[in-house]
């Protein structure tokens, strides 16, 4: 059966949270708390989203590779990025652009359907070094990870790919 | 696919919106700066009207900023339009806004704009003179280590929102942190428990990330310092009111996130 990082039930808790902080609870609380708990969510799952991006690109491009040392790998990154984001403007900056382009197609087909031209909007993320209590989190990511042994490979590639690269495996599946 | 591979998809999809839709836009109203300075021995009192709780912050001499609460804590919450805010003497004021996030939560791609009716203004400013009361705990010590921060809890009893911040001297001084931004020595605590009697506040201490390896485990010496602050209007003589004061009850270690206490 294939390994859903994102089931995980701390992955979900961990989603849910940031939506429900995002969108409620850091108008109706503001303060330190609530400032801080989209970061500590978004440390628990987006590891674990960025592997399911990786390891979709891994099916595609047929590549194999082990899942745990991507999944840690995905941990670093998510942890080295969000500190750079977090102090340093260009990081951030750039994080802002890539962001609001993501927003883009959302928004411009709000505008258009409001009758209005598309405009892009880069997104709002503030700089605080404080954030970076939220980056042990990162260590949940890897704790909550289904790929325990080392040698543990992306187990969902196509039967076909699968054969290509195990060759003893057959056709039991 | 199985129901398992569905719920997979699905979930990667609320994701991938959630993060885009993450940190949505704001819309902010600043108000404009006082025309009316006061001299810089003297604090000043703002007089504050606004359409939504405004965020007034500071800047201290040594470079640390934060937020202000107005004079009456009890004015926070709810917001009741009008509120007073005293800079203490020497601080700068950074600014006084007013924002929240857009109603459609995030999507608004630049069409951000206030709600009407939505303000912030000045209203007035006034020269006032400070007083303090402060209170220090017996000496403590604490043995850090590289890339392991000692946190302590700081309980203090107070007639009124106090700040607490530790203090260390000399050598110890300088080996202590500056990593999250924050003048050194000092620390963080928690504010958003401003009116209570009786307040526990958290100090964490870490050492320079550039000192930290090279001297391996220290043992710093420091005091907790907790103060609270009132005004008097007019020129006089300005001592703290008989009915107001602060006292530390306890400092005791506190675990540090996700590890056990470190011994005092």
């Amino acid at each position: 059966m294939k390994r859903e990082p994102l089931l995980h039930p701390v992955a979900l808790a961990a989603i849910a949270l940031l939506i429900a902080n995002d969108h409620v609870l850091k108008s109706r609380w503001p303060g330190f708390v609530t400032g801080k708990l989209s970061d500590v969510a978004g440390m628990i799952f987006f590891p674990l989203f960025a592997f399911v991006v990786v390891r979709a690109a891994g099916r595609i491009a047929r590549r194999d590779f082990a899942a745990r040392g991507a999944l840690v790998a995905c941990a670093a990154v998510t942890a080295i990025a969000f500190a750079l984001v977090k102090t340093w403007a260009p990081a951030r900056d750039a994080f802002e652009m890539a962001l609001g382009a993501a927003r883009w197609p959302i928004g411009a087909v709000r505008a258009l359907l409001a009758g209005e031209a598309p405009r892009f909007a880069r997104a709002a993320i503030v700089m605080d070094a404080s954030d970076l209590i939220a980056l042990p989190f990162v260590l949940v990511a890897i704790a909550i990870s289904p790929f325990r042994v080392r040698d543990d490979r992306v187990d969902d590639l196509r039967p076909d790919a699968r054969r290509q690269l195990v060759p003893h495996l057959g056709d039991e599946e | 696919m199985d129901a398992r591979g569905w719920a997979a998809r699905g979930v990667f999809v609320v994701t991938a919106l959630a993060v885009v839709a993450t940190s949505p836009a704001r819309w902010a109203i600043t108000a404009e700066p006082p025309r009316t300075q006061v001299p810089p021995n003297r604090a000043m009192l703002l007089t504050i009207e606004a359409s939504h709780r405004p965020n007034v912050t500071s800047q201290r001499a040594s470079g640390e900023s934060g937020w202000l609460a107005p004079v009456d804590a009890a004015q926070e919450k709810p917001w009741p339009g009008r509120a007073e805010y005293v800079i203490p003497a020497g601080d700068k004021l950074n600014g006084v806004s007013i924002y929240d996030v857009c109603t459609n939560a995030g999507m608004c791609d630049g069409r951000c704009a206030p709600p009407p009716g939505a303000f912030v203004r000045i209203v007035g400013v006034e020269a006032v003179t400070e007083w303090t009361l402060t209170a220090e705990s017996a000496p403590q010590t604490v043995t850090l280590a590289p890339e392991q921060d000692a946190r302590f809890e700081v309980v203090i009893e107070a007639t009124r929102a106090a700040e607490v911040r530790g203090r260390s001297s000399g050598n110890d001084a300088e080996l202590l942190d500056t990593a999250l931004g924050y003048d050194a020595p000092t620390l963080r605590y928690q504010s958003e428990d401003a009116g209570a009697p009786s307040k526990t506040k958290i100090v964490t201490w870490r050492m320079k990330w550039d000192v930290a390896k090279e001297i391996g485990k220290r043992t710093i010496a420091w005091t907790a310092v907790a103060t609270i602050r009132g005004f008097c209007r007019g020129d006089g003589e300005c001592k703290p009111p008989e009915n107001e004061s602060i006292k530390i009850i306890s400092v005791t270690p506190a675990a540090p996130l996700g590890q056990a206490p470190l011994a005092p």
